[in-house]
């Protein structure tokens, strides 16, 4: 095995050779202490350590193939001690088979041989390779948990992430500070109008607060608010902006995710009408089929697929709304943006439910 | 009082009608056009020849950058946007004045102020030498780098350098492309400071720093800075008059 797959594999064959090759020198040692200096008992403590070291890779391979992080106790338990049982039982009768062909190759100075040692070194070996296959699924577990705080934690951060990047988009600084500019220009012409406009932008803003930590809204909260939206664009660009709103009475109490229809039709006043010198039309309908709500947002101009080059600023808001929904319905709700005539047609479906 | 001419550049009427009342209290401006989008102010700017123009970014079609770079010369320009974070940026890194919308009274006199202050001068002088359509030194170019953006008085400029359908200015420690001909630059320029070197390039004859003859009657003139520019044998002769007078 190269260095680099080393690497690939984790730590386990570094702590496997090593361990196994501490153990080797460990009984050699106390051979040496003992005054066993014959070539037989290195040769025991060889085929204990390389019996070892290779059959519990093999034990290894054997527990990887079962997927046991994900199974029950039960599952667990059974090639936990099953498994070292056999793994032992394998180790036992090679190094007893090695026992006995020492005994007879060389009588004199092989260690004891006798049912007595094939007990203890059976009854030893399964407590070694318990030992091991304990410290191993230890091991894993903990890389497990931490691996699992890991995800837990990275998908904390992406939510939040989420949650940072709508109540930014939500909300238009370019918008509001020309609503502001345009109101207090309007103060000069139309007192009534600009009070009326100064209202309406306050509840914009305070809808933008408050509604954005709600899951869902009724649908009307967000088409009045999308009206006022649209009232303070008409000020900003008087006969450029035509719009109409078409929602049905009875789907008044659909739900929605908040601020979504807004986010649309903001990018639709946006590339429709302002980036127009002609301006255009926003039209704004919502329609039940079956268990499904649909919602459609249009606007003059024709559709560019975001690239490299029109990608300036609106580039959150789109991604954003489809994030969001893959997060509240995942496959249960759809977005598209198609190409209709003149017009530009942004389409939401999601089930339909009501308060 | 020196009147200061000004045209509002400006897609939504009502932020005009703010500018429009917001400058009754400067009767130092007087404002003689309106435009709603960029065509319609180039049109109105060489027409009128401001002195100042109050310029929105963000206009349909083309924006305020856009118009700048198709003005041959440019008038002072106060920038106003009501929010954007890239312009502002711009504003700041160029030294460039703009205002926020809505805007605050006193941040428009300041900018009026800062125009006089530096203009004051310039705009006495012009007035009297404009000859024949061509540029003042004292006039501005809006010139425009990737991110960078400079206006660039006339004067300040060392050498014009041809570079295909483009030429390439030479100011400060900055040779930034604009969209002009050298042919085209030379027809508006003032021969008298804008002397036509060779084919490749036009220099700036208040920024030579020392003229050496050179080979076949030719001249080389050393540039502020440490530019060497060859004049060619058939201008060395009209180089030198100038310089003689």
């Amino acid at each position: 095995m190269t260095a680099a797959e080393n690497e690939n594999r984790g730590p386990f064959w570094a702590f496997q050779v090593t361990g196994w090759s501490l153990l080797f020198l460990a009984t050699i040692a106390v051979n040496l202490l003992r005054n066993k200096t014959e070539w037989v008992t290195l040769f025991l403590a060889l085929v204990m350590a390389g019996g070892g070291l290779g059959l519990t890779s093999l034990y290894r391979s054997y527990i990887k193939r079962g997927n046991f992080s994900a199974s029950s106790l039960r599952n667990v338990l059974v090639p936990l001690f099953g498994g070292a049982l056999v793994t032992s039982l394998l180790w036992s009768g090679l190094m007893i088979g090695a026992q006995y062909l020492a005994h007879l190759g060389f009588p004199d100075t092989a260690p004891v041989f006798d049912r007595a040692v094939m007990w203890l070194t059976a009854i030893n070996n399964y407590f070694v390779v318990l030992i091991w296959a304990i410290i191993y699924f230890a091991w894993h577990y903990f890389r497990l948990a931490q691996t699992a705080r890991l995800d837990r934690y990275k998908g904390e951060m992406a939510v939040r992430d989420a949650q940072l990047n709508t109540l930014k988009g939500q909300i238009n600084p370019h918008f509001m500070f020309n609503a502001l500019n345009n109101i207090r220009a309007l103060m000069l012409e139309d007192v009534p109008r600009s009070r009326e406009a100064l209202l309406k932008l306050s509840e914009l803003l305070r809808y933008s607060m408050t509604m954005a930590e709600k899951r869902e809204v009724a649908l009307r909260e967000e088409i009045r608010v999308v009206s006022d939206f649209l009232i303070l664009n008409k000020i900003q660009y008087e006969s450029r902006l035509n719009y109409r709103i078409a929602v049905a009475d009875e789907l008044h109490h659909a739900v929605i995710p908040p601020m979504i229809i807004q986010i649309l039709v903001e990018n639709s006043v946006k590339h429709g009408v302002s980036a127009r010198p002609d301006g255009g039309e926003v039209l704004v309908t919502a329609s039940r089929d079956a268990d499904r709500l649909c919602i459609e947002v249009s606007n003059s101009g024709k559709w560019l697929p975001p690239s490299s080059e029109n990608r300036d600023n609106n580039g959150i808001g789109l991604p954003n709304v489809r994030r969001r929904l893959r997060l509240l319905y995942g496959d249960l709700a759809s977005f598209h943006i198609r190409q209709e005539g003149e017009n530009v047609i942004a389409r939401i479906e999601i089930p339909y439910h009501h308060e | 009082m020196n009147s200061i001419t000004a045209i509002i550049v400006e897609d939504s009427r009502l932020a005009r009608l703010e500018l429009r009342t917001m400058l009754e209290q400067h009767p130092e401006v007087e404002i003689v056009a309106e435009a709603d989008n960029a065509d319609t102010a180039k049109e109105l700017i060489e027409a009128h020849d401001p002195d100042l123009i109050f310029l929105d970014i963000h206009m349909p079609g083309k924006n305020g950058f856009q118009l700048l770079e198709e003005l041959e010369s440019v008038p002072g320009v106060i920038f106003t946007t009501a929010y954007d974070e890239y312009a502002i940026k711009s504003f700041e890194y160029n030294a460039l004045d703009y205002l926020l919308k809505p805007i605050n009274p006193e941040r428009l006199a300041a900018a009026i102020e800062r125009f006089t202050k530096q203009n004051g001068t310039a705009s006495a002088t012009s007035a009297g030498q404009q000859s024949e359509g061509l540029l003042h030194p004292d006039k501005r170019v809006f010139v425009k780098d990737g991110e960078k953006c400079w206006l660039v008085r006339l004067g300040d400029i060392r050498m014009f350098e041809v570079y295909g359908n483009y030429s390439r200015v030479y100011f400060e420690s900055f040779k930034p492309l604009i969209l002009r001909s050298l042919n085209q630059l030379e027809e508006r320029l003032p021969e008298e400071v804008f002397f036509r070197a060779n084919r490749q390039q036009i220099i700036n004859v208040n920024h030579v720093e020392k003229v050496d003859t050179w080979f076949n009657g030719r001249l080389k003139a050393t540039l502020h800075g440490g530019a060497e520019v060859e004049i060619s044998r058939r201008q060395a002769v009209k180089f030198k008059d100038l310089l003689s007078l």
